[in-house]
C-alpha cells in the first residue's frame, strides 16, 4: 500500500537577493493509494511549497517525485499540464470558482477536460447542492462554495486530490462540515486526498499525518484509527 | 511613489501614455495642417510681393493708364508689363507648349515695387535679349533644362503680331525660377494653345518691342496685412474691384477713342493720297485718249483728199485716152488720103499746076499733119503729168498708213494703261474697305480684372487646404475622443485593481489628500506626458507630411510648421481634464470606502443569465466553451462596450481611409475608362478641313492608327447654380447624334442605364445638374462664350465624375461649325505617333491625348493618397493600442480566473483561446458596428472633400471592406500572439491569492 505518492529527497530553492533560501529541504516521505493525509505546519514551512510540486504546478530543483509509479519531475511544460489535467484535482482555499458560471457550468469547466469524468449533476448531488446547481457562486456561501470547488476536482476522477488549506476562509462549523465532505469523499470514491492545513486540531481524523517544518518532513504519524469529525473540536 | 508605480506597470502607464500622445498628436497635427499650409503660402506671398489683381487692357495699357492706376488710393504698388500667352517650340525634342511670356525688368527685381518677385531655382537671370528663364507648374514632371531653346511657334494664331513684339523668336533658357503667378501643377487657364498655360516665360522688358503695357500687376493698400485665405481679403478685393473698374471705364473709352481715331486717320489718310493719285492718272488717261482720237481724224481727211485726187487724175487720164482716141483716128484718114497726097504733091513738083481742089486736098493734108503732131506731144505731156500725180498720191497714202499703225500701237497702250489703273484702283479701293473694316472692327477697350484670389493655382490651392481641413475636423476628432475613452478605462482599471493598496495606504494613516495626490500624479504623469509628446510629434509631422503631398501639385516652398500654442493649449487641457476628472472620480469613489472594506476583496460581480438563455434551443446548441464566452461577453459590459467603440471607431476610419481611395482611384477609371471611350480630342482650325487637309484626312482614314472619329462643336457655356455663382459648363454638340454615345458613354450613375441621346437630347452632367438645381425636364438657361444665349430643356442626367458637360442633339442647338475631333485609336496603336501624326496637319491648333489627361488627373488625385495612407497607419496605430490596452486590461483583471484554469489542466492554447475567443468576438461585433459608422464617416469626408468641378465616387468597393475587416483581424492577432506571451507566463500561484 505504501509509495502510491513518493517525495524522495525533493529540495526546492527560491533565490531572493542573492540569498537562497531552501522552501523544501530534502523532503522524503509517502503516501499509499486512498489515503486521507493531513500536512500540517507552521506558516512559511514549505507545505504550499509541496503542494505545488505535487500539484504539477511547479518543479522541484533536486530530488523525485513519483505518483503512481510515475516521476513527476521528468515531465515538461505539456507534461505538467497533463498531469494536472487528468491526475489532480485541486481545492482551493479561496474556492476560485469562475464568477460567471454557474455552479453546474463551474463543474463542467472542469470535467470538459478530462478522459473518464464523473456526470457532473450527480457530482454536485454527491456534495449536497443538488438545489443549487443552477445558482451563480456570488449566490452561494462560503461552505457552499468550496463545495462546488470540491465537485469541481472531484468531478475531474483524479487519482489524487490536493486541498490547500480548503477551510482557511470559512468559519468553524463550515469548515467542519467541509472536512467532512473531503473525508466522504475519500472513503466514498477511494481517493487519495492530502489537505493542507496549518490546524493541528484537524490531525486526529487523517490516516497519515506528515509535520513539515523549515522545508522538512520532521514527522510522519499514520493514525490507525482515525477519529471523526464531528468529535474533533478545535 | 508614483516612480515605483509607473514602473511597476510600465507596460499599462506606456499605454495609457501612447494612446494619449497618439490621439493628442493626430489631432494637433491635423489640425495645425491647414494654418500651417496657409501660414506658409501667405508667408510666401507676402515677401514676394504677390499682386492681388491682374489688370489686362484689350487694347493695352498705356503710360496715362498705369499713372491713372497708380493714383487710386485703394492701389498700393502697380507694375505694368508685357504679357502674353503664346504657342513655342523647342526644335530639340519637337515638342510645343503653350507659355506665358512675360517682359520684365529683371534689374529692379529686388526693389519694392516689383511685384511677383521671383526665387531662382537654378541657373541665372537674363542678361540678353534672347535669353529666358521659366518657371515651371509642374516641376516634377517637367523635362525642361536649361541651355534648351524655345522659339515662337508659327501655329500660333497671332504669330505676326506677337513676333512683331518681340526682338526674337528664338529664346535660351537660362534659369528656373518660382514666382507666386503659377502656383498649380496645372497651370492657368488661357485661350490660347491648347488652353492651359504650364509654363511661364520671362525675358528682359528690352526684348520686347510694343508700344504699350498689356498687364499692370496690382497690390492692393492694406492687402499685405491680410491672410488670402481669409474673408477680409477676398472682402477687399471685391470692394476694391468697384473702383477698378469703374477706372477701367473711364481709361477704356480713352484708350478706345485713341486707337480708333488714330487708325481712322491713318486710313483716312491713306484713302486721300489714293484719291489724288486717281484723279491724276484719270486726267492723264483721258488726254491720251483725246490725242488718239484727233489723230484719227487727220489721217481720214487726208485720205479723203487722196481720194478726190485720184478720181480727178481718172478723169484727166480718160480724156486723155479720147484725145488719142480722135489723133488715131485722124491718123487713119491722114493715113488713107497720103497715097493721093503724094501724087499730088509729084504732080506739083513737076510743075503741073494743081486743080484748086487739088492743092486744097494737099493743104487740108498738111495741116491734119500738123494737128496730129501737135496733138500726139501734148497727148505725151499730159500723161506723164498724170503718172507723175500719181506717184504723189501713192506717197501720201503710204505716209497715212504708217501714221496709222503709230496710232493703232497708241492706243493699245492706252487701252493697258487704262486697265491696269483700273485694276489698282479697285486693288486700293478694295484695300481701303479692308482697312475701314479693320477699324470699324476695333472693339471698344476693356479692361479684364483677373484676381489673385481666383487664379487656377490660389483658388484651388486654397480649396485643397479647406479640404485639409475638413477631414482634420472629422477624423482626428472621432480619433481623439477613442483615445480618451480608452485612456479613461484603463485609468478606472488601475485604480480598482489597487483597492487593497489604497486601503492598506489609507489604514496606515495616509490622508485621501495624499493617496488621491498619487493617482492624480500619476494620472497627470501619462496624460500631459502623453500630451507633450504626442503634439511635439504631431505638429511638425503631420503638416509636414500633408504639406509634402500636396507639393507635388503646387510649386510652393515646403511647409513650415509651428507648435500652435492656441492648439496646444485646448488639446492638452481638455485631454488633461478629462483623465484627471476621471481619476479624481473613481479614486473619490474608491477612498468613500472604509480600509477594512478596501482589505477584503471587492465583492465580485455577480454573474447573470444573459438574455440569450431564454432562447434555450439556441443556448442549448451552443457549445460548453461557447457558452461561456457569450456569457463572459455580456458579464463585463463596460469592457464589452469600450472594446467595441473602440475597435467600431478603428475599423470606421480604415474603412473611410480605403474609400475614400477608393472613391477618387474610382474617378479615374471610370471616368477614362468607362465613360470617355475617346483617345483623342482635336481641335482644327476651321470646319471644311475634309476636303481641304489631305493630311488630316489621310491620318483619320488610316486604317492602323485610327478605328473611328466623330467630329463635333464644342465651347465653354456658363451658367448660375443656386447659389447664384458662375458655373462653367462644357457645350458639346456632335454632328452625329447617333454615333456620339459610342465615343462618350451616357448612363444614369444610380440605376446604371444608358442615358438615350438623340437629335432633340439635351444632357447634362450629374455633378452640374446638382450644382444648377436641375432635374429632367428642367429648362435652363446657358451663356455661350459668343454672349448668345440658349435655354435648354433637359432629358436626361448623366455619370460623370471630372468637369461638367452639357451634351445636345442637333435640334436643341444648330451648332455653327463642327471643328472638334473625337477620335478613337485603332487597336495597337501607338498613342504617341498617332497624336504626332494627327499634329502633322497644319489645320490642326491641337490634340489632346486622353492617356495624358487621365495619367496627369492621376497624379494629381495621388496627393490625397497621401493623407488616406496617413490615416490609415494611425487608425491601425490606434486599433493596436485599443485592442492591447483593452485586451491587457480584460487579462489583468482575470488573472486569478486564468490562473485557476491553468491548474485545472488547460493547455496554454486553451487558456489563450478561453480569453482571445471573447477578444474575437468583440473585434468581430465591432467590425459589424464598425460598417455603418465608416459608411457614414466615408460619406462625410467625401462630401467635405468634394470640389466643384470633380464628383467623387460615392461607393465603397468590397475590397475595401476586405482590407479594413482584414487589418482589424490582422491586429487581432498581432495582439493575441503578444498577449499569448502574457497569458502564458501568468503564474499559478496567482489562484492562491484572495481577491478576485
Ligand atoms: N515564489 C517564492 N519566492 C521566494 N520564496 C518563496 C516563494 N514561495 C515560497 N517561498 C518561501 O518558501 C518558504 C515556504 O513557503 P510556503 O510553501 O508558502 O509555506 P507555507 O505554505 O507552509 O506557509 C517560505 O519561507 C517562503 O518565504
Ligand atoms: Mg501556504
Amino acid at each position: 500500500m505504501a509509495g502510491y505518492i513518493e517525495f524522495q529527497n525533493v529540495s526546492k530553492f527560491y533565490k531572493m537577493g542573492g540569498q537562497r533560501i531552501s522552501a523544501l529541504d530534502d523532503m522524503n516521505f509517502e503516501i499509499a493509494k486512498g489515503e486521507f493525509c493531513v500536512i500540517v505546519g507552521p506558516s512559511g514551512a514549505g507545505k504550499t511549497t509541496l503542494l505545488n510540486i505535487l500539484g504539477g504546478m511547479d518543479r522541484c530543483d533536486e530530488g523525485r517525485v513519483y505518483l503512481d509509479g510515475r516521476e513527476i519531475g521528468g515531465l515538461d511544460t505539456r507534461g505538467l499540464t497533463e498531469y494536472r489535467r487528468y491526475d489532480v484535482g485541486f481545492v482551493f482555499q479561496f474556492y476560485n470558482l469562475v464568477q460567471n458560471l454557474t455552479a453546474l457550468e463551474n463543474v463542467e469547466l472542469a470535467s470538459e477536460i478530462c478522459r473518464d469524468p464523473l456526470d457532473c449533476r450527480a457530482v454536485l448531488r454527491e456534495v449536497g447542492l443538488e438545489d443549487r446547481m443552477d445558482n451563480f457562486p456570488a449566490q452561494l456561501s462560503g461552505g457552499e462554495q468550496q463545495r462546488v470547488a470540491i465537485a469541481r476536482a472531484l468531478a475531474k476522477n483524479p487519482k489524487v486530490l490536493l486541498c490547500d488549506e480548503p477551510t482557511g476562509a470559512l468559519d468553524y462549523s463550515t469548515g467542519k462540515t467541509i472536512l467532512q465532505l473531503l473525508h466522504d469523499t475519500c472513503r466514498r470514491f477511494g481517493k487519495t486526498v492530502i489537505v493542507i492545513t496549518h490546524n493541528q486540531a484537524i490531525v486526529p481524523m487523517a490516516d497519515k499525518v506528515i509535520s513539515v517544518k523549515n522545508g522538512k518532513a520532521v514527522r510522519v504519524e499514520i493514525n490507525n484509527d482515525p477519529e471523526p469529525i464531528e468529535r474533533i473540536e478545535w | 511613489m508614483t516612480r515605483r508605480s509607473i514602473r511597476g506597470s510600465l507596460s499599462r502607464f506606456l499605454s495609457i501614455l501612447s494612446i494619449i500622445a497618439l490621439g493628442a498628436g493626430f489631432l494637433a497635427g491635423l489640425i495645425s495642417s491647414t494654418p500651417d499650409m496657409q501660414k506658409t503660402a501667405d508667408k510666401y506671398f507676402v515677401s514676394h510681393n504677390a499682386y492681388d489683381y491682374d489688370i489686362t487692357g484689350t487694347l493695352g495699357l498705356t503710360a496715362g493708364d498705369i499713372k491713372a492706376i497708380s493714383g487710386l488710393s485703394e492701389v498700393d504698388k502697380v507694375m505694368p508689363v508685357y504679357k502674353r500667352d503664346m504657342t513655342v517650340e523647342n526644335y530639340a525634342d519637337k515638342e510645343k507648349y503653350t507659355v506665358r511670356m512675360t517682359a520684365f525688368d529683371f534689374a529692379a527685381r529686388n526693389s519694392d515695387d516689383f511685384i511677383n518677385r521671383s526665387d531662382l531655382l537654378k541657373g541665372r537671370y537674363p542678361e540678353k535679349d534672347n535669353e529666358c528663364v521659366l518657371e515651371i507648374s509642374n516641376i516634377y514632371t517637367s523635362n525642361h533644362k536649361l541651355g534648351e531653346e524655345l522659339t515662337i511657334s508659327k501655329d500660333d494664331r497671332d504669330y505676326d503680331e506677337i513676333r512683331g513684339d518681340f526682338k526674337y523668336k528664338k529664346f535660351r533658357v537660362v534659369g528656373i525660377v518660382r514666382t507666386p503667378m503659377f502656383i498649380s501643377a496645372h497651370g492657368e487657364v488661357t485661350t490660347a494653345g491648347d488652353g492651359s498655360v504650364m509654363l511661364g516665360v520671362y525675358v528682359r522688358k528690352q526684348a520686347c518691342k510694343a508700344s504699350v503695357y498689356t498687364d499692370a500687376y496690382v497690390t492692393l493698400t492694406g492687402a499685405d496685412k491680410l491672410s488670402r485665405f481669409s474673408d477680409d481679403y477676398s472682402d477687399l478685393v471685391s470692394s476694391d474691384k468697384t473702383v477698378l473698374k469703374d477706372l477701367g471705364r473711364e481709361r477704356s473709352s480713352i484708350r478706345s477713342r485713341e486707337v480708333i481715331g488714330r487708325a481712322q486717320q491713318k486710313v483716312d489718310k491713306v484713302e486721300k493720297k489714293y484719291q489724288k493719285k486717281k484723279a491724276e492718272t484719270s486726267s492723264q488717261l483721258a488726254d491720251a485718249a483725246y490725242k488718239i482720237n484727233a489723230g484719227k481724224q487727220k489721217l481720214n481727211s487726208s485720205e479723203d483728199k487722196i481720194k478726190a485726187s485720184e478720181a480727178a487724175l481718172k478723169e484727166q487720164s480718160s480724156s486723155v485716152d479720147a484725145k488719142e482716141d480722135q489723133l488715131d483716128a485722124l491718123d487713119k484718114k491722114l493715113a488713107a488720103g497720103q497715097a493721093y497726097v503724094d501724087q499730088l504733091k509729084q504732080l506739083r513738083d513737076s510743075g503741073a499746076a494743081l486743080t484748086e481742089e487739088q492743092t486744097a486736098a494737099v493743104e487740108a493734108y498738111d495741116s491734119g499733119m500738123a494737128q496730129l503732131s501737135a496733138g500726139r506731144t501734148a497727148i505725151a505731156s499730159a500723161r506723164s503729168r498724170i503718172s507723175a500725180a500719181y506717184k504723189k498720191l501713192a506717197k501720201a497714202q503710204a505716209a497715212i498708213d504708217s501714221s496709222r499703225a503709230e496710232l493703232a500701237a497708241q492706243e493699245s497702250k492706252y487701252l493697258q494703261a487704262r486697265a491696269k489703273a483700273e485694276k489698282s484702283f479697285a486693288g486700293a479701293e478694295k484695300k481701303l474697305r479692308d482697312a475701314q473694316d479693320e477699324v470699324d472692327k476695333i472693339k471698344n477697350a476693356k479692361w479684364y480684372l483677373n484676381s489673385f484670389e481666383d487664379s487656377v493655382g490660389f483658388s484651388n490651392y486654397k480649396s485643397d487646404v479647406d479640404k485639409v481641413s475638413a477631414v482634420a475636423k472629422v477624423f482626428p476628432v472621432f480619433f481623439f475622443l477613442v483615445a480618451v475613452l480608452v485612456a479613461l478605462t484603463t485609468m478606472t482599471r488601475l485604480i480598482d485593481e489597487e483597492r487593497e493598496l489604497i486601503g492598506t495606504l489609507k489604514s496606515l494613516g495616509y490622508s485621501r489628500r495624499k493617496i488621491m495626490q498619487y493617482y492624480m500624479s500619476y494620472a497627470l504623469e501619462a496624460s500631459a506626458g502623453g500630451c507633450v509628446i504626442g503634439m511635439a510629434l504631431g505638429f511638425p509631422l503631420f503638416p509636414k507630411i500633408i504639406g509634402n503631398a500636396y507639393t507635388m501639385m503646387y510649386d510652393l516652398p515646403a511647409t513650415e510648421t509651428e507648435f500652435i500654442w492656441k492648439y496646444a493649449v485646448v488639446i492638452g487641457l481638455v485631454m488633461i481634464i478629462s483623465i484627471l476628472g476621471t481619476t479624481y472620480l473613481a479614486c473619490a469613489r474608491t477612498l468613500r470606502e472604509r480600509p477594512a472594506m478596501l482589505l477584503l476583496p471587492e465583492a465580485p460581480s455577480p454573474g447573470k443569465r444573459i438574455l440569450l438563455e431564454r432562447i434555450g434551443p439556441l443556448w442549448r446548441r451552443l457549445s460548453f466553451t461557447r457558452k461561456v464566452t457569450c456569457r463572459n461577453l455580456f458579464r463585463y459590459k463596460k469592457r464589452f462596450l469600450m472594446t467595441i467603440i473602440g475597435v467600431a471607431g478603428c475599423f470606421a476610419l480604415l474603412i473611410t481611409g480605403f474609400g475614400v481611395r477608393d472613391s477618387i482611384g474610382d474617378i479615374v477609371h471610370k471616368q477614362y475608362d468607362e465613360l470617355f471611350h475617346y483617345d483623342f480630342t482635336v481641335e482644327v482650325t476651321n470646319d471644311k478641313w475634309t476636303a481641304k487637309d489631305k493630311t488630316l484626312a489621310d491620318t483619320l482614314g488610316n486604317k492602323d492608327l485610327v478605328k473611328s472619329y466623330i467630329s463635333y462643336f464644342s465651347d465653354k457655356a456658363h451658367t448660375e447654380d443656386t447659389k447664384g455663382k458662375d458655373m462653367d459648363i462644357n457645350v458639346i454638340s456632335p454632328q452625329n447624334d447617333a454615333a456620339f454615345t459610342d465615343f462618350v458613354t451616357l448612363r444614369s450613375r444610380s440605376t446604371g442605364k444608358n442615358v438615350p441621346f438623340g437629335r432633340n437630347s439635351a444632357v447634362i452632367n450629374e455633378k452640374a445638374a446638382e450644382s444648377i438645381g436641375a432635374k429632367t425636364g428642367d429648362k435652363v438657361k446657358f451663356t455661350l462664350s459668343s454672349d448668345k444665349s440658349i435655354t435648354v430643356k433637359i432629358t436626361g442626367i448623366t455619370e460623370n465624375y471630372v468637369a461638367s458637360y452639357l451634351y445636345l442633339g442637333d435640334n436643341v442647338y444648330s451648332a455653327p461649325n463642327h471643328r472638334h475631333l473625337m477620335v478613337k485609336m485603332a487597336k495597337g496603336a501607338d498613342n504617341d505617333k498617332v497624336m504626332e501624326k494627327l499634329l502633322d496637319s497644319s489645320r490642326v491648333s491641337y490634340v489632346v491625348s486622353t492617356e495624358y489627361v487621365k495619367s496627369n488627373f492621376a497624379d494629381s488625385v495621388k496627393s490625397i493618397n497621401y493623407i488616406v495612407i496617413v490615416l490609415i497607419v494611425c487608425a491601425g496605430a490606434l486599433a493596436v493600442i485599443v485592442l492591447y490596452n483593452l485586451t491587457n486590461v480584460n487579462i489583468c483583471e482575470r488573472k486569478k480566473e486564468l490562473a485557476t484554469i491553468k491548474v485545472l489542466g488547460f493547455f496554454d492554447r486553451e487558456v489563450s483561446a478561453y480569453i482571445f475567443r471573447e477578444i474575437n468576438m468583440l473585434a468581430g461585433i465591432g467590425i459589424l458596428f464598425g460598417v455603418p459608422v465608416g459608411i457614414w464617416l466615408h460619406k462625410f469626408v467625401i462630401r467635405t472633400v468634394e470640389v466643384n468641378s470633380v464628383m467623387f465616387g460615392q461607393n465603397i468597393e468590397w475590397p475595401s471592406y476586405l482590407y479594413a475587416a482584414g487589418l482589424t483581424v490582422l491586429f487581432t492577432i498581432f495582439v493575441n500572439l503578444i498577449m499569448r506571451r502574457k497569458i502564458k507566463d501568468i503564474d499559478m500561484v496567482e489562484s492562491m491569492k484572495a481577491n478576485d
